[in-house]
């Protein structure tokens, strides 16, 4: 009623306003905001007077004036424009909402807004259309190339699969180093949960990060802050950096709809090459020998395959052709070859999305709802979400008002297998044998759905044969997909309720309350037959997390005097989190097929669960003179549940300082806009992992044996306790991150040329991880105070505006990134903690060197760095393993170019990789069965470069890639072990890609009018069209391990895909 | 205004009333002082049963030929491309780290004799695994992490040979025969631990015939106390699901075809009646009807056949009567052979035209080849450790053998310590390595110089 009262009040007024001046000449028009949508209740006002209108809720206005007259309007969150009248009787005013422009804010923390001239440190925004340009499923990879600092790492291109996003390379060893996600002022979390029977992902299942359950077409905005001055007022938590996601809201105004609907296609986009010239077998008896499947063996090291034919059984499972024999002895009907990528299908993805807005003086509100299914490039592979959203902020009276947002979502699919699995996708696909037809004359979903292509009857039993190249010993991919499942299902809700109070003009209290929880029930089954678990396996596992944040902070100001004036903020926030998980296992499936706990003959369970409690207060001044010179001291104290009692308080502090120096000489008419140099320092404390003062026992696990499955306690109708490998250690202190950033930004020629550069040295020092140690202590580990990282950076932003016309216009954007980031030192007598890998070639951090440097087995060398040659003239292998790449890029560049032409634009990004390396273990792999293309110089002949061992001398040795009158085995991709030595599996993981192109059009106005649409775009997109790169394996964007601290691990990883589609948006 | 007062000062009490440390409380996890020794010995002895048969005792079974590579890791360990990364699985999860021998040593360490009799003998067991394969390793100052001495001394292998049969004494001496914390996996006891203590002092004494002149006698004099039949030994039976069962049958289950039975034990046992249950004509070490390779296959701590061959190649060495060792041997075969369901008859048959002639050596041969033919599939450790003590059965290397790790591609000599020692104690690494003259493959250890 209050409302209607007030509404009503406001029409009344303006129609006094209306009728007052109406004996003068009268300017009309209509005002909006940049998207197109009206605005309601901007203010028009006639410069140096007290004459002044407002517009309606049709963001019409109507003022009398003259010509010569100023007209100022301004809107509260715009920026304000002035408009000289010149005689028309009609002006229509766009009002702008550059985030840069004078008086304008950002949000920077904690609720609390800054104009972008007041900081100290670097920030990068990225709008949401930026963001679901690609459509882009996870919001996280959207972010790929778009603001400097941010390096965006895909697992792979299967459906829902997890991205990994650092800002600022890494600075904990152990810890997360992903950012902190907040969303509308909540911290949501983006964790990735691995398998529960995982061993760090570097098998089974790439599960996503949280973030995924976010929809793109919610997001106004994104906010990446980077330096730690920017997160000492989120204390801890936000250590490595903050996403800060806006999302949209609804505007005053009338109530606009608006319906998104899009389709996209995607297809694998780069895979390693397979030889197609070698058939299955070796050498037996001195003679290359074709060995079939039902021989069980995996190498394709044996004759051409040219010099084999089929004998036409019909009886042989493996071929509807029949057995391959030697030419001349069976029907005479060549051995076919076959394309063994032809398993992938083109995937589907398509997502619809509905949203009303609108607000008036009282209350604002946005309801959402977005549903999006995809089928993956694999068959059978699913993701599917549904999410609902509402944000609601309401005006209770002139002091109250109050903030709600809820989002509740589903997500979940069918996932794939992949990694160092004998179950999983890429393992049996691409080890499979140029003469091998997985599909059985099938492709894609087809083969998938038929189950000759997997199976084959055997006689006089119940249960088929698993139709494989290696029958069986490593899955027909058909079955993988087929028989197997993967699924979970995740439902999330995260709130918000947020109450804000305004003591007077110049103080407000707010206070919020929010909570973000979630279920994911997975459930994974491995059928019978299946090569890993030939019995039959079910597992369910149950995964709840809760994580619920309070805050209450004071907003105030105070101008001193014409010249000083400051801003403050105090306040307090605490953080409680809980995590569960309870896991199933179920051993030996009666009823092939069904996936329930009834149906397992043994079963195993296990649970978990933990929590932690932050608190913090913080306070934080900023002083202005002038609008020219800002300082902003900042501090922070908070109290960690995971540190030991007694000593878990620790501070965070900073200190920025902004000098905008073109406000010196405003008044020349300089090409330079605008000018600031900034300077900030920081330093935050940071906690211990959850448990790590302690040292527990936990359920005996037998293990010790790499190659086979260990026991887990309770086992053989007993319990069993030991003593957990961790140490733990109540004498933790927190971390502690410094950091000290400069930098500069320029506008430049009416604002069409802006830079922004900054450089960044940040310490971790104290960094808290479990060091190795000699297992003869009686652990393996233990945790500690024990490394310190260094991150050093610059990062580059490049705006131009080349052409600026009313019809056309031309954007360039580029940033550029380069970091080092050393571990500087570990513990005294730890040379180095691996992070993620193999017993053979893993990620660690090694003093001295960069981080997740990669280790692995090498060549012997002499002091000059030559390679060693046996007397046998083959290279000899070291006898320990040494660092052997560094995947840290050498630069990374994202280069945006945007054209709009009238109703037409165009947008590419390309982004650009140098260095890097990466480890084709794929490679190795493929390489030691012979089915690489790099295997086709088998028959060839090379002197090795080196110096032979033995004698000094420059090695001249001819010898042959592979002498098959002796033994496939002593090959050269084969004598140096399994996958060969980690040395000669590393490339350079450098690339330029075509990340997106775009092209939108959007419907002219006088189409819609006798629509009730309000206007309407047609888009066109492509993301990853366009790759270039030397590397040899799957697109080196993937990284195997996902989310995890270790990368630049290539092995069996899920390729990545290009898409494109089409997109649809009409407003209403 | 007052409400808002109000409301800030219970924000604020709410803030400094918690007490934020319980919540680092593990409820999954006991603590240390909770946990009793019966919960910490099923998984001990389930440990090392797996220890005898799995990994690095696979790897020895494959440099001693009674198992072949034949696809990925296998074949590298086949060509002796065995590295420090191959081998320290074993080292940090199997004997050290969370393997068998830190429970052990938390268990006699915190109970009465009585209680940490047994775990004392499952210590030499382990220990005597270690020492196998990698001469000095830490003891006498190991296991103590939690005491803060993060970085444990190699103790020489003479030492370590000292202390497992000083372990062994105090086990009988502290009543080991009450089997307090004695487990069967899923089999059903009776053992004898006191004799079974006796066969490890009689495996341990032989170990060191080429550097002691009264090992021979002092393994004939505890061979001639310990077991005394198969069913006083400490056998682990395995069950399901596939995690829990026997370690061969589990490798190839998750490792199919990467492994089968060397043809050079398969050609050493033409016409044994034993072959058939070892093996198929696809060179399976697991499958329908092999013995070693089921499900629940046992895993012995050790034989009761192998004490009569350590009886007689003891006899042998102290020139005790051909007849006795004879006797010896015979047992030795037949107890081995009726335990993996050869039949009487068959077994007389075999055991009756065995023979012992010639020259010491001759006699030797004969008993550590029988042993061979005996200790697959339950104890291939020692059929390497044989192989380099007395140089039996005649092995040739493998002709695809690589160098690197073993520039002289000989049959490995040990192995290799792990990278995690180099990596965390690299002091007492090399300090070990130097003292005993280098660790590649082709090094002697102490207690089996190349004779």
């Amino acid at each position: 009623m209050k409302l209607f009262l007030h509404k009503r009040l406001v029409f009344l007024l303006m129609l006094v306003v209306q009728f007052s001046f109406a004996q003068e000449k009268q300017v009309s028009g209509t005002v909006s905001d940049s998207s197109g949508e009206v605005l309601l209740g901007v203010n028009v006002q006639k410069k140096g007077t007290k004459t002044g209108a407002q517009t309606d809720i049709d963001g019409k206005y109507s003022i009398l004036a003259q010509e010569g007259d100023v007209l100022i309007f301004s809107y509260l969150g715009l920026q304000t424009k002035e408009v000289n009248v010149a005689g028309e009787a009609v002006i229509n005013v766009v009002l702008s909402d550059d985030a840069e422009a004078l008086g304008e804010v950002v949000v920077i923390a904690q609720g609390i807004k800054a104009k972008p001239r007041a900081l100290g440190y670097a920030i990068a925004t990225v709008d949401g259309d930026e963001v679901t340009r690609a459509k882009e499923v996870n919001v996280i990879s959207a972010l790929a190339g778009k603001a400097p600092g941010v390096s965006v790492t895909n697992s792979s291109g299967s459906v829902g699969a997890s991205a990994n996003i650092r800002i600022r390379g890494n600075s904990s060893i152990v810890g997360g180093n992903s950012p902190l996600f907040i969303v509308d002022g909540v911290p949501i979390d983006n964790s990735s949960t691995s398998e529960a029977d995982g061993d760090g992902g570097l098998s089974g299942t790439d599960f996503s990060n949280r973030a995924v359950d976010l929809n793109s077409n919610d997001i106004a905005s994104v906010t990446v802050l980077k330096g730690l001055a920017a997160q000492t007022l989120y204390g801890i938590r936000a250590s490595n950096g903050v996403v800060l996601i806006t999302t949209k809201k609804g505007k005053l105004g009338k109530t606009t709809a608006s319906i998104t609907s899009n389709t996209t296609f995607s297809q694998y986009n780069k895979v390693p090459d397979l030889q197609r010239t070698y058939a299955q077998g070796g050498v037996v008896g001195g003679v290359l020998t074709y060995r079939g499947p039902e021989t069980f063996e995996g190498d394709s090291w044996g004759p051409n395959v040219n010099t084999l034919e089929y004998d036409g059984a019909t009886d042989y499972p493996f071929d509807s052709n029949g057995r391959l024999v030697a030419a001349g002895t069976g029907n005479g009907q060549a051995a076919n070859t076959y394309d063994h990528y032809d398993f992938f299908k083109t995937g589907v993805l398509q997502e619809n999305n509905f949203s009303v807005a609108g607000g008036n003086e009282t209350i604002r509100y946005r309801g959402s709802i977005g549903r999006l299914t995809q089928d993956g490039i694999s068959p059978n592979e699913e993701f599917d979400r549904k999410t609902f959203r509402a944000d609601i902020n309401a005006k209770l009276d002139d002091k109250f008002s109050l903030d709600m947002s809820g989002q509740y979502s589903v997500s979940g699919g069918n996932r794939v297998q992949r990694g160092s699995n004998i179950s999983g996708i890429m393992l049996g696909l691409v080890r499979s044998t140029p003469t091998f037809d997985n599909g059985n004359g099938l492709t894609g979903q087809d083969a998938a759905d038929n189950s000759s292509s997997y199976y084959y009857d055997i006689a006089g039993q119940e249960l088929p044969g698993q139709r494989s190249y290696r029958n069986g010993i490593y899955n027909n991919p058909y079955f993988t997909v087929a028989q197997n499942s993967n699924t979970d299902d995740v439902s999330r809700f995260i709130g918000k309720v947020g109450l804000n109070y305004k003591l007077s003009d110049e103080v407000e209290i707010r206070s919020a309350l929010s909570v973000d929880q979630y279920t994911d029930q997975r459930k994974s089954g491995f059928n019978v037959l299946d090569a890993s678990f030939g019995s039959g396996r079910v597992i369910n596992d149950q995964i709840a997390n809760a994580d619920i944040n309070w805050n209450m902070v004071i907003n105030g100001s105070k101008q001193l005097n014409e010249d000083l004036g400051f801003t403050y903020n105090v306040g307090y926030d605490g953080y409680y989190t809980k995590f569960s998980r309870r896991i199933q296992i179920g051993d030996g499936l009666t009823i092939p097929g069904f996936f329930d706990v009834s149906n397992a003959s043994s079963n195993q369970v296990r649970e978990s669960a933990g929590g932690k409690k932050l608190i913090g207060a913080f306070a934080t001044a900023s002083f202005n003179y002038k609008d020219m010179i800002y300082v902003t001291p900042s501090f922070r104290n908070d109290w960690s549940s995971t540190l030991p009692v007694g000593n878990n308080s620790f501070q965070s502090y900073s200190l920025g300082t902004s000098f905008v120096f073109t406000e010196l000489f405003k008044e020349n008419d300089s090409f330079l806009d605008y000018g600031k140099l900034r300077l900030s320092y920081g330093s935050v404390g940071k906690d211990a992992p959850t448990l790590a003062t302690t040292t527990v026992f936990g359920g005996s696990f037998i293990g010790g044996d790499g190659f086979i499955q260990g026991v887990s306690f309770p086992a053989y109708d007993t319990v069993s306790f030991e003593r957990s490998g961790l140490a733990g250690n109540p004498n933790l202190t927190p971390e502690k991150a410094r950091e000290f950033e400069v930098g500069m930004e320029l506008k430049m020629f009416d604002n069409k040329l802006k830079f922004d550069v900054t450089y960044y040295d940040k310490l971790s020092s104290d960094v808290i991880l479990p060091v190795d140690v000699p297992s003869s202590s009686g652990f393996t580990s233990k945790i500690d105070n024990a490394a310190e990282v260094s991150n050093k950076g610059v990062e580059i932003a490049l705006g131009y505006t080349p052409i600026r016309t009313e019809d056309f216009q031309w954007n360039i954007d580029v940033n550029w990134t380069t970091y080092e980031n050393i571990v500087e030192s570990l513990a005294p007598g730890v040379e180095q903690v691996t992070l993620n890998g193999f017993s053979s070639t893993s990620a660690v951090a090694a003093a001295g060197q960069p981080f997740s440097a990669i280790f692995g087995s090498s060549f012997q060398r002499d002091d000059a760095g030559n390679v060693l040659i046996g007397d046998d003239g083959y290279p000899i292998q070291s006898t320990e393993n040494s660092i052997v790449g560094d995947p840290t890029p050498d630069w990374q560049a994202g280069i945006s170019n945007t054209f709009s032409y009238k109703d037409f634009s165009l947008s590419f990004l390309f982004d650009i990789r140098k260095g890097g390396d990466v480890w084709c273990g794929t490679c190795g792999i493929l390489d030691y069965f012979g089915t690489s293309t790099r295997t086709l110089n088998r028959d060839q002949t090379t002197v090795f470069q080196g110096t032979v061992q033995s004698t000094g001398l420059p090695n001249t040795q001819v010898v042959p890639y592979y002498d098959s009158t002796i033994s496939e085995n002593n090959n050269f991709y084969r004598r140096y072990g399994f996958g060969g030595t980690s040395e000669s599996n590393i490339y350079d993981g450098s690339w330029i890609r075509l990340r997106e192109l775009t092209v939108t059009y959007n419907l002219p106005s006088k189409l819609l009018e006798k629509t009730f649409f309000e206007s309407a775009s047609i888009s066109a997109y492509g993301r990853n069209l366009w790759l270039s790169t030397d590397y040899p394996g799957v697109d080196p964007e993937t990284n195997l391990t996902g989310d995890s601290n270790g990368y630049g691990l290539d092995y069996f990883n899920q390729p990545n895909t290009k898409s494109y589609g089409v997109n649809l948006n009409l407003n209403f | 205004m007052k409400k808002i007062q109000i409301l800030i000062g219970v924000l604020f009490l709410s803030l400094v009333s918690c007490e934020i440390t319980d919540e680092n409380i593990d409820q999954n996890n006991p603590n240390g002082a909770s946990v009793n020794a019966g919960a910490v010995y099923p998984g001990m002895i389930a440990q090392t049963h797996r220890n005898m048969v799995a990994i690095n005792a696979r790897i020895a079974g494959i440099v001693a030929q009674q198992y072949e590579g034949l696809d990925a890791q296998q074949i590298a360990y086949d060509q002796y491309n065995i590295g420090e990364d191959d081998t320290d699985d074993y080292w940090d999860a199997a004997l050290y780290g969370t393997g068998a021998m830190p429970d052990c040593y938390g268990i006699f360490t915190s109970n009465t004799e009585e209680v940490g009799a047994l775990a004392k003998l499952y210590m030499a067991a382990n220990l005597g695994l270690a020492t196998t394969m990698w001469g000095d390793v830490p003891y006498d100052n190991a296991f103590i992490g939690d005491q803060g001495n993060f970085n444990p001394t190699f103790d020489s292998q003479e030492d370590v040979y000292a202390t497992i049969q000083r372990l062994l004494d105090e086990s009988i001496a502290g009543g080991v025969s009450s089997g307090i914390g004695e487990f069967y996996g899923v089999g059903s006891g009776g053992a004898d631990w006191e004799k079974t203590a006796r066969a490890l002092k009689a495996r341990y004494y032989i170990h060191l015939t080429s550097v002691d002149n009264t090992a021979a006698a002092s393994a004939l004099a505890q061979a001639q106390l310990a077991l005394s039949s198969t069913s006083e030994q400490a056998d682990f039976v395995y069950s399901s699901p596939a995690a829990n069962s026997n370690p061969l049958f589990l490798f190839d289950n998750d490792r199919p075809g990467t492994l089968g039975v060397s043809p050079q034990l398969t050609s050493l046992m033409t016409g044994d009646p034993r072959l058939p249950v070892y093996t198929n004509v696809d060179g399976d070490f697991a499958g329908a009807g092999l013995f070693w390779g089921q499900a629940d296959s046992p895993t012995p701590l050790i034989s009761y056949w192998e004490v009569k061959f350590i009886e007689a190649e003891a006899i042998v060495r102290t020139s005790g009567t051909d007849a006795d060792a004879l006797a010896a041997l015979q047992a030795a075969v037949e107890a081995n052979m009726l335990y993996v369901g050869v039949s009487q008859t068959d077994a007389d048959t075999y055991t009756a035209a065995l023979t012992l002639s010639g020259s010491m050596d001759d006699k030797i041969e004969t008993i550590v080849t029988e042993k061979y033919k005996s200790s697959y599939g339950n104890a291939p450790i020692e059929a390497w450790t044989d192989f380099r003590r007395t140089k039996f059965p005649a092995l040739t290397p493998n002709p695809s053998a690589v160098g690197g790790v073993n520039p002289s591609r000989i049959i490995p000599r040990r192995f290799l310590y792990p990278i995690s020692e180099r990596l965390t104690n690299g002091t007492n690494y090399n300090a070990a390595i130097s003292a005993q003259g280098g660790h590649l493959l082709d090094n002697d250890m102490w207690a089996f110089p190349t004779n």
